[in-house]
């Protein structure tokens, strides 16, 4: 099992990773925002030249980026299928239409828009597999934290969904040896995890999860006195040694990516009518 | 014991009992008085089901006597006021048995520090407080790092680190060192020498090992949930024959001079370490 405190993280020194996790998970979430706005095969490439960019200034090989795509490639795949045969074309006059089978056709609209839909999908599992590889999932609990602050207005308990990652976090792979001593316990006694129908399967799993859940109990009771011990009240007037800075860098790259945003937004609706837009919207969908 | 020092913990006849008023009550504390006063060195022993680490929880207001009382530096822990618990906490400061139990963060800096960030310090001090910790323990090359691939008495030194942030006045030991093999123990109780002999700091260390118990000054043994022996800690563990009686065992040459007394041989009393005996044996021609 991988490491929960590294993540995925890709560990090499580089701008991006020493980036603040707040500016990165900012940007991310407008990133995603523009790669969903975007209409075009041109502001597509756009997109991912600056992605391009961002991946070679972090220093992480573009193979270990690009294996990302594993995780979703049956979903690109089956989405990529599905456009092209359901889509019945635009009509228009110089349309080709390839292959008819019932109520299934393959034309150009058609392998457009499949194929405009798979660089959405791509860009959009690049982008956030870039920031995992290069923030470890404790800063990325800070960053949320701190970005949820806002919400304590509304009385939301921020500081305790912080608390609350932090700690799973922290006990995630201790849980996970736990589990792996239980199911040991279970075999020495003779019990059989990997025989038998799915059903036999996960009943085998009853006798893990049971002691599993009660020492995570014991765990919780004793992980309350210690934290109770070290004055812990629920968050009241604490601060924190680790102050969370903006730097000019991160500011930047936040105000680029807003610009980014802004500049796709414009090529999408040409609120001026500018026309060199017309450039940009190269392969519209 | 040294001169008459300041109190600054005192148990007054505490009663404390788990599912009070249900049809499970259990009396863990039946009248438990003793006073520890400061830079004093307490071994707490006891059977298990003595109520001694029913006692560790008393010390530091996480639970609160049923009758009698705890006073800490003078503070009785019965007190709804969180500045008031805060002194008691940062007073007394309790380290548990499971290290992977105590730690709340996956970086061993970030741990160290959720003491001091809970009493609202400054970000520097801190900085400075956990760098005092860590370097205390002999753990500061391995702050950047996680808890995971440690070992357990690595751990449980992070834990200590975690309770010395705080700055403490009292250091409580809840069988810290039950779940740790023979290496990892000494690490431990080394940390503990060092924070005595430097910080001066008074030390309450709840055991069942009578090894750990003979580092003390001072040994109280708990049975059924009262206090059965108070005394030093050299009286105390030589006397085979009530440790016995108590469930319990005397350090290993307590009990070899306990039998070769009983087999004619004529030896001091009060032997407790292998040195005592070395010194009995040599000294003596028998």
């Amino acid at each position: 099992m991988k490491d929960v405190v590294f993540g995925q993280l890709y560990p090499v020194d580089s701008p991006v990773h020493r980036a603040d996790a707040r500016a990165k998970f900012l940007i991310m979430i407008i990133y995603i925002v523009t790669v969903i706005f975007a209409d075009s095969f041109m502001q597509f490439a756009l997109i991912a030249l600056l992605l391009l960019v961002v991946m070679l200034m972090s220093r992480v090989p573009p193979l270990k980026v690009l294996s990302s795509l594993k995780a979703i490639i049956v979903l690109a795949v089956v989405t990529f299928i599905f456009t092209v045969l359901l889509n019945k074309g635009n009509g228009a006059e110089n349309e080709s239409i390839y292959v008819v089978f019932g109520p299934f056709c393959i034309c150009t609209s058609g392998l457009m828009t499949g194929a405009f839909i798979l660089c959405r999908i791509v860009l959009l599992v690049i982008g956030p597999a870039l920031v995992t590889l290069t923030t470890t999932p404790v800063d990325m609990a800070d960053a949320i934290e701190f970005l949820l602050a806002p919400l304590k207005l509304i009385k939301v308990p921020v500081h305790a969904f912080g608390m609350i990652m932090s700690i799973a976090l922290r006990m995630i792979p201790t849980l996970f040896e736990e589990t792996q001593r239980i199911m040991n316990a279970q075999k020495a006694r003779g019990a059989c995890f990997d025989h038998g129908n799915i059903f036999k399967r996960i009943g085998a799993l009853v006798p893990v999860l049971i002691p599993l859940f009660v020492s995570a109990f014991k765990r919780s009771a004793d992980l309350a006195d210690a934290m109770e011990s070290r004055c812990y009240n629920g968050g009241k007037g604490k601060t924190r040694m680790k102050v969370l800075r903006f730097r000019a860098g991160d500011i930047i790259a936040m105000l680029l990516s807003a610009a980014l945003l802004f500049f796709v937004l414009v090529c999408v609706y040409n609120w001026w009518n500018w026309s060199w837009v017309e450039f940009m919207r190269t392969g519209a969908v | 014991m040294e001169e008459a020092n300041k109190t600054i913990i005192s148990v007054k006849n505490a009663v404390y009992k788990y599912n009070r008023d249900t049809e499970d009550e259990v009396t863990a504390l039946r009248g438990v008085s003793f006073d520890i006063a400061e830079g004093d060195f307490v071994a707490l022993v006891g059977a298990n089901g003595s109520g001694k680490s029913t006692l560790a929880r008393l010390l530091n207001a996480l639970y609160v006597p049923d009758e009698g009382e705890v006073l800490v530096g003078g503070v009785s822990t019965d007190t709804g006021d969180s500045d008031k618990l805060f002194g008691i906490r940062r007073t007394v400061g309790v380290v548990f048995q499971n290290p992977d139990n105590q730690m709340v963060a996956s970086v061993i800096e970030d741990d160290v520090a959720f003491g001091p960030e809970n009493l609202g310090l400054p970000p520097a001090e801190i900085r400075e407080r956990v760098d005092y910790a860590l370097e205390c323990v002999g753990m500061s090359e391995y702050k950047k790092g996680t808890p995971f691939r440690l070992s357990g008495g690595q751990k449980q030194r992070i834990a200590i680190a975690g309770v010395l942030a705080l700055r403490p006045k009292v250091l409580v030991l809840d069988e810290s060192t039950a779940m740790l093999d023979p290496r990892g123990k000494k690490e431990v109780l080394d940390v503990v020498e060092r924070v005595r002999a430097e910080d001066g700091m008074t030390v309450v260390m709840i055991t069942h090992f009578p090894d750990e118990a003979a580092r003390a000054d001072r040994v109280i043994a708990l049975d059924g949930g009262k206090v059965v022996m108070d005394a030093s800690a050299r009286k105390a563990l030589s006397d085979v024959e009530t440790l016995r009686a108590y469930g319990l065992d005397a350090p290993l040459p307590a009990r070899i001079a306990y039998e070769m007394r009983k087999r004619g041989a004529l030896l001091p009393d009060g032997i407790v370490t292998a040195e005592d005996l070395a010194e009995a044996l040599c000294g003596k021609n028998i």
